[in-house]
């Protein structure tokens, strides 16, 4: 059975400024002893759907509702607080951001480590000279030296990345089967995020966990992760391997992401065009049309479905014939493709595409209205 | 460490206590009239004699360096008002009774303000928080002497529950500790409110919970510790006003405190009475802020007592 089944997961919020959903249709999977990367844009709803996944959403303003949530075989779907609790720490377990914030800093390294490791030694009674030498032996597990000493000091004598490894300690005290990482290296220097990386790496393999980790960073997910997902607006548009993914990115939204990774070749940034889409009033059709330099206009007529991992009409296009739109369409779009295609490889970068913007007249155009989808 | 950073706080409160001493001192007699100038005219010989016998037609800086010496030894002088009497007598015998009312209305500010505070903070936006953040607006608007005579007219008057005047057993101290009290107190549950409403927001909280400590856990091993430190700043100053009596409350309640001579001593150009409650109080805002201050690192391990960890 798999470590986080996870079907149709939406959360809404609920703001001063009226419900806003974040999250829309979400489904995971995860096997024990994998690695899903999520990556997408901050307000993409990546830390909220790992949040779900241990019911930390604050419950007086979110629904968290899904059509199945299994974590590590237990079903979530409609635990209370207490449920959850009885869950964190002891199955799943976080390591948060930001390691000079997710530490107390009243509370010793030792106070905070012990504590976790309690919570699950109340069930089977240790003393309290084993759970020390527990949490000793949880430092010197995530490379920290001189644990003893380490253990009596506070959060803020300790450098970001020894932080950090305490935030992991403390997560891996419960014994958890999933861990969840939520852009553990991003508040830390490159050396550092490198050193952090290997540690996840290679506990993961010998704890054998399921890890989730999102991040901003492309590579972070290239090095670490056997699946991932790319999230645009509250829903998954692309998800596969890594391999396949970052090897043949099929969404838009992927392919610029990928092209706005700066090499040592490059004088200037690329940068998709254009903001992450309101929540509040996200676009018609779907979210990322108006930055989509392949933007047909059934893009902003209707939402696509995800169908073979990807959400997306340009492949739906060319693929499967698609009800609401006529065949001269079908054929003009793929030529269009085509064309974009072959432009892409002659230049090895992205290419004007025509936008069709939301300020098009969308409910005017007629199905077997073809003309101005694509300027020929 | 500890010893060298004492040491230099020492120094600079005894500059402070200085400075203190040497501006009321100059302040005082640069008003008009002095402790026997009353309404009805003495005869100047008289005045002359008395004058003569307190030193008071000295030079002012003759008095000021006779005082200082005074004052190094602890002595505060003899009141020009209550014959017979020293400032170190009446500070003595009303000390006592303002510290007791004092102490009284801090625990009860310091419990029930932390307490409402982190009630408010843990519902927002519930009737809870509406009727403390109602309560505590009003305890802070609503000046001490109508608390004082609205809980006389409720508590001794309209349900006689506790008397409502003099000091003479704990009967006699509920109305007054919670008029003194009630001011603190609300301020201390804005406080408290404000920054535990704060503190929850933080990671560390949801790093806590994420470990799956319950709510009362978290709340009170995580939550709680953070949100306390501004009170304890406030802490300082508030336990030397508090001690030292009030005015107000020790008229309204017929109590024998220090409060009293903080305002009649001045009516009076008790010179003496005067600077001698005004060191006295200067010097438990100097000790209380010390205190504080020392006991903050055992609270807040990021404060050290070296100066050059700035790291």
């Amino acid at each position: 059975m798999s470590l986080v089944t996870m079907e149709n997961l939406r959360v809404t919020f609920h703001t001063f400024a009226g419900d806003v959903e974040v999250v829309r249709d979400v489904s995971l999977n995860l096997e024990a002893g994998e690695v899903l990367g999520i990556v997408g844009e901050s307000g993409c709803g990546k830390s909220v759907t790992v949040q779900a996944l241990m019911g930390l959403l604050p419950r007086d303003i979110t629904t968290v509702k899904a059509e199945a949530l299994q974590v590590a075989d237990t079903d979530c779907k409609n635990f209370g607080e207490a449920s959850w609790r009885n869950l964190r720490g002891s199955c799943v377990a976080m390591v948060f951001q930001d390691p000079m914030t997710a530490l107390n800093p009243i509370l010793s390294v030792g106070t905070q480590l012990i504590e976790s490791i309690k919570l699950r030694a109340k069930r089977s009674r240790e003393t309290l000279g084993d759970v020390k030498a527990e949490a000793a032996a949880l430092l010197q597990k995530v490379g920290i030296s001189d644990p003893d000493r380490r253990l009596s000091q506070y959060p803020h004598e300790l450098s970001g990345g020894m932080r950090q490894r305490v935030v992991i300690a403390m997560a891996l005290a419960g014994k958890p089967r999933l861990l969840l990482a939520d852009e553990p290296t991003t508040a830390l220097d490159v050396t550092t995020e490198a050193q952090i990386l290997l540690l996840l790496k290679d506990l993961i393999k010998t704890e054998h966990m399921g890890l989730i980790i999102i991040s901003h960073n492309l590579r972070v997910i290239a090095q670490m992760c056997d699946r991932m997902a790319v999230m645009y607006a509250g829903q998954i548009v692309e998800e596969g391997t890594v391999e396949a993914l970052l090897g043949n990115p099929r969404h838009p939204y992927l392919q610029g992401l990928l092209q706005s990774l700066p090499t040592m070749a490059t004088t200037k940034l690329q940068a998709i065009g254009g903001q992450p889409p309101d929540l509040y009033s996200l676009p018609m059709g779907c979210s990322f049309h108006p930055r989509c330099p392949k933007a047909m206009r059934i893009c902003a007529r209707e939402m696509p479905r995800l169908e073979d991992n990807l959400r997306c009409w340009l492949a739906k296009a060319k693929i499967t014939p698609c009800p609401t739109v006529s065949g001269e369409l079908l054929e003009k779009c793929d030529a269009y493709c085509n064309r974009l295609a072959a432009a892409n490889d002659a230049k090895g970068q992205s290419v004007e595409g025509e936008p069709a913007t939301a300020t098009a007249p969308l409910g005017a155009t007629n199905n077997t209205n073809a003309e101005g989808t694509v300027k020929s | 460490m500890v010893g060298t950073y004492l040491f230099k706080r020492l120094i600079g409160a005894v500059v402070v206590m200085w400075a203190i001493i040497t501006i009321t001192f100059m302040l005082m007699h640069a008003i008009p009239g002095g402790p026997f100038t009353e309404e009805k005219k003495l005869p100047p010989q008289i005045k002359a004699t008395i004058e003569a016998t307190y030193h008071l037609n000295d030079p002012v800086w003759v008095q000021y360096t006779d005082y200082m010496k005074h004052v190094v030894q602890f002595d505060l002088g003899p009141s020009y008002k209550y014959l017979g009497r020293s400032v170190n007598d009446i500070i003595g015998e009303s000390f006592p009774v303002s510290a007791q009312l004092g102490l009284g209305a801090l625990v009860f500010a310091v419990i029930g303000g932390v307490a409402a505070g982190i009630g408010s903070a843990l519902k927002p936006n519930t009737w809870l928080d509406y009727i403390i953040t109602f309560g505590s607006t009003l305890g802070i608007s609503v000046p001490t002497f109508i608390i004082g005579a609205l809980l006389v007219y409720w508590l001794g008057f309209v349900c006689p529950i506790f008397p409502v005047a003099l000091w003479k057993g704990p009967a006699y101290m509920v109305l007054p500790i919670l008029t003194l009290g009630a001011q603190p107190m609300a301020f201390i549950a804005r406080l408290t409110r404000s920054t535990m409403l704060d503190v929850m927001q933080q990671e560390y909280i949801k790093t806590a919970r994420a470990k799956g400590l319950s709510n009362w856990d978290v709340i009170m091993k995580h939550a709680l510790g953070n949100a306390i430190l501004p009170v304890l700043t406030y802490l300082g100053p508030l336990a030397a006003a508090l001690l030292t009596g009030s005015f107000i409350v020790e008229t309204i309640f017929a109590i024998p405190g220090l409060g009293k001579y903080f305002v009649t001593s001045i009516y009076n150009r008790d010179y003496t009475v005067i600077l001698g409650v005004t060191i006295f109080y200067s010097a438990l805002v100097v000790g209380f802020n010390l205190l504080v201050d020392l006991l903050y690192p055992f609270v807040d391990p990021r404060v050290t007592m070296e100066e050059e960890d700035k790291s």
